[in-house]
């Protein structure tokens, strides 16, 4: 008797358990795949948003109608929500009560999008720029840059913003990190099968992963998430990185292999930290994979109370190839932006 | 007979929707990989401008042969040579030198092909010496399929610099 009950019981668990499992499942679905038509077409919303913002176009309902109908903006000014409220906060003068001079001000970049359920999640670098101020052709950097957070709902009219918050940047400088393991540490999830492409050529998707791939870099050098590795994990097992010192006569940055490139990474400035844009993704087919340019802007803003600040700019260029788990970074090469005359002189002292 | 006037009928509705196609000048949709080659042809304009490749070959043949920059300082500049004039023109234009930077690209689809804008901010920023913004604002172009890909046809930098009506 007491055995049956014993049994009894062990089946009713069991039975339990999969139900739990089952509800579970239903309460969180997979979060579907993002085709390249999904990808691009949220890149483009998030591009209109800048244009919205910074022209208060259709008397801001360009603005309000990026977003869902129940869509939602936070931000200094706490929750908007309702097309009304967007649409004020689309009108809304942000250079000293009135819409930039030139109607340009949002500079986005380094846009992260990943599914999820219910749509997709996004984030991505800003910074706000005043150009053509005080009747002057130039600008500078405000004071003002950090990340949107957003989810993205795929609506009747297309893919629109559920919620959008912008968060300023701020470093909160971690712990130092543990001595790299890396033969410890677990090789990310291989990416879904995709169709081998023929030789030399690239698909639409291919191109938004190495794009992603590079973005990713950003984030993971700024943050120092996931102890380094978000930033080691982009480049291969045997990946390199090879940049300038960072001041004359300095060391140069070199690392060969994950555990060591993952020490550029650490400690980091935590998760609210920007300070690597990137842009201007120039992307090539070759034999072996692919390679690309990017341009890179340091930008420290408002950093320890000073006003922003390039610290410095160049570009990258990289070979890329297919892994098991996806495109990923051979090697990467970073120079500091020169000029012909610089490059000229520097030549010449060489050769003396 | 029966045969005849159905075929006549087919036909006609046929040339009607035809015609009809052809007037309206709908946009066709841009595929994925569409809207990337027109992201890196913007793109490629960049290292064109700031690398003075090619002889300036580099920057000009982002445009098909007849296309044109539409500049505040510039009124126009047309043609392939004329254009790789400008990009020779840059003197400090080498592989190691980064000053366009440009995000924001939205593109639309249009009769012609498609039309987009981007935001420019060309900054200043070499080894040494204290960076700034030499100035910046949008670009607004039209692209067109040519045999080679993707180009431009019209690019229109009149957006740069401060309104020619400050305040407004």
């Amino acid at each position: 008797m007491r055995a049956h009950f014993t049994s009894s019981l062990a089946g009713f668990g069991i039975l339990l358990l999969a139900v739990a499992v089952l509800s579970a499942q239903r309460a969180t679905p997979p979060a579907p795949a993002l085709s390249a038509d999904d990808q691009l077409e949220i890149k483009q919303l998030v591009s209109r948003y800048a244009y919205a913002l910074d022209t208060g176009a259709d008397n801001g309902l360009a603005y309000a109608d990026l977003f869902a109908a129940d869509g939602e903006f936070v931000g200094s000014r706490g929750t908007t929500r309702g097309r009304e409220a967007l649409a004020e906060l689309g009108r809304l003068g942000f250079v000293d009560g009135r819409k930039p001079a030139n109607g340009v001000a949002h500079f986005i970049m380094n846009h992260v999008i990943t599914p999820a359920p219910g749509g997709a999640t996004g984030t991505q670098y800003m910074v706000l720029v005043n150009i053509g101020e005080n009747a002057q052709p130039g600008g500078n950097f405000s004071n003002v840059g950090g990340h949107y957070e957003d989810q993205y709902v795929k609506t009747p009219q297309g893919w629109r913003f559920k919620r959008r918050q912008f968060i300023p940047s701020a470093s909160a400088p971690r712990p130092p990190a543990q001595p790299a393991a890396a033969s410890t540490r677990p090789a990310p999830a291989a990416s879904p099968a995709t169709p081998a492409p023929t030789a030399g050529s690239l698909t639409a998707q291919d191109y938004l992963d190495i794009r992603a791939l590079a973005v990713q870099y950003a984030y993971g050098l700024d943050t120092g998430a996931d102890d380094g590795w978000l930033y080691a994990n982009v480049f291969t097992e045997d990946g390199e990185f090879h940049g300038p010192p960072a001041v004359p006569g300095g060391k140069p940055f070199d690392a060969k292999g994950r555990a060591q490139l993952r020490t550029f990474a650490v400690p980091g400035g935590g998760s609210n930290y920007v300070r690597h844009f990137t842009s201007n993704h120039a992307i090539e087919a070759t034999p072996e994979g692919a390679r690309g340019k990017v341009y890179l802007l340091v930008i420290d803003i408002a950093r320890d109370g000073k006003p922003t600040s390039v610290n410095m700019g160049g570009h990258y260029e990289d070979i890329y190839v297919r892994t098991a788990e996806g495109w990923r970074i051979k090697t990467r090469h970073f120079s500091r932006s020169k000029s012909a005359q610089t490059v000229q002189a520097e030549a010449a002292a060489e050769k003396r | 007979m029966r045969n005849r006037i159905l075929l006549g009928l087919v036909l006609g509705v046929s040339v009607l929707a035809l015609s009809g196609r052809s007037q309206s000048g709908a946009a066709p949709p841009l595929t994925a990989l569409d809207r990337i080659e027109i992201e890196q042809l913007a793109i490629r304009y960049t290292y064109g401008l700031d690398t003075a490749a090619d002889n300036g070959y580099m920057y000009a043949d982002v445009f098909t042969p007849d296309g044109e920059f539409v500049g505040r300082q510039v009124p126009l500049t047309q043609g392939r040579e004329a254009l790789a004039r400008v990009a020779r023109s840059v003197r400090k234009g080498n592989p190691m030198y980064v000053r366009h930077f440009i995000t924001n690209h939205v593109i639309e689809p249009s009769p012609e092909g498609a039309t987009g804008t981007i935001y420019l901010m060309v900054v200043d920023v070499e080894e040494a010496q204290p960076s700034s913004i030499y100035i910046g604002g949008q670009y607004k172009d039209v692209y067109v399929r040519t045999p080679n890909g993707w180009r431009i046809k019209r690019r229109d930098a009149r957006a740069m610099g401060p309104p020619r009506t400050p305040g407004l």
